[in-house]
């Protein structure tokens, strides 16, 4: 009877201990769950890296290779216009960087881009006035945020 | 107590399943780490010339004669570039294809001729040849082509080489300045690549 009573003490004590266990988990998972949900991460859930150059020149120069985005080249002041089309597969806010030279502009930014539907995006570079003959170079980063 | 325990591993079932409809942070500096993202680059490219190598400076048109005729290149006789002041001669436009895919190539234009010099008697016109480095196997624009049409891709080679030693085209530019053409300024011209169909 003691030994029936004492078994039946340790499963209630298991259960409690696993109930308690619970509990702490579920408590874990609930506030991070209501944090994200109140309080997104800022932080994008996909990047793309993507090179581009160009070069000031005394003449007009194409380049129309894919590997990078490359601008051509021509004297300062000269303006070069190149187009990507960008694509996800979830829906995304897409957030345009660049760090390098030329006096850069880009068509959209910070613009809501729908899953599978391709949006094309221009950019535009202006050569600077006083930037010397030569060739550059710099990146696009390109962030993908939660819509 | 059963029960209790039952319901307990349910909700944090469910509180797993919210979570992890969440995604977490990938990263910053790598490519396409989730493999969501394409990136295509078009392959076309515009130049816009805005300040041109062509300069014919400042030109005074002789009365007598009526009008003024240019010739950047100074090929054509008859050519008045000495009326002209501070002006570049010879003085063409070279463009060339650097990178490795052959380009077709045309240029455009935001006015055209005669409402540049507010007179319709007024030209500027353009031609396309191989120079020493000349690379453009079909489609040179052989005679002077007058810039009448704004909203137009004026040809200039349909096929510029990318190799390495043979890939320019160079453009001449002539002008005829009418005696009652007004107005200075830049005449400003858009190139455009794209890849040879």
């Amino acid at each position: 009877m003691m030994a029936k009573k004492e078994k039946s003490n340790r499963k209630n004590g298991i259960n409690v201990l696993l109930l308690i266990l619970g509990v702490a988990v579920l408590s874990i998972l609930t506030s991070l769950a209501v944090s994200e949900f109140f309080f997104p991460s800022n932080e994008p859930f996909d990047t793309y890296v993507l090179p581009y150059d160009f070069k000031v020149v005394d003449e007009v120069a194409f380049n129309l290779d894919t590997d990078i985005l490359h601008f051509g080249g021509g004297l300062p002041g000269s303006v070069m216009e190149r187009s990507i089309n960008l694509t996800t597969q979830k829906d995304a806010i897409v957030e345009i960087q660049w760090q390098g030279p030329g006096l850069i502009t880009v068509n959209k930014n910070n613009f809501p881009l729908d899953a599978n539907a391709p949006e094309v995006v221009t950019f535009y570079l202006k050569v600077p006035e006083d930037l010397a003959l030569g060739n550059y170079s710099g990146e696009f980063v390109f962030s993908f945020y939660e819509k | 107590m059963k029960r209790v325990f039952i319901l307990i591993i349910a909700l944090v079932l469910v509180g797993i399943a919210i979570f992890s409809s969440f995604n977490s942070p990938s990263g910053f500096a790598t490519n396409n780490q989730t493999g969501l993202v394409t990136v295509d680059i078009l392959q076309t490219l515009e130049i816009n010339l805005i300040n041109g190598t062509i300069n014919f400076g400042s030109c005074a048109i002789n009365l007598t004669q009526g009008y003024l005729f240019l010739d950047s290149a100074l090929n054509q006789s008859g050519a008045n570039n000495s009326a002209c002041t501070s002006g570049v001669f010879p003085s063409e436009l070279v463009l060339q294809n650097t990178g490795t895919l052959d380009a077709n190539v045309t240029v455009s234009i935001a006015q055209n001729s005669s409402t540049f010099f507010n007179d319709t008697d007024s030209w500027l016109a353009y031609r396309s040849y191989n120079g020493t480095f000349g690379g453009c196997f079909t489609g040179l624009q052989v005679d002077y082509t007058n810039f009448s049409l704004t909203n137009y891709s004026y040809p200039v080679c349909d096929n510029l080489s990318s190799r390495s030693s043979y890939r320019e085209v160079t453009i001449p530019i002539q002008a005829y300045i009418n005696a009652s053409a007004t107005g200075a300024g830049t005449f400003l011209m858009y190139f455009s690549a794209s890849l040879v169909s």
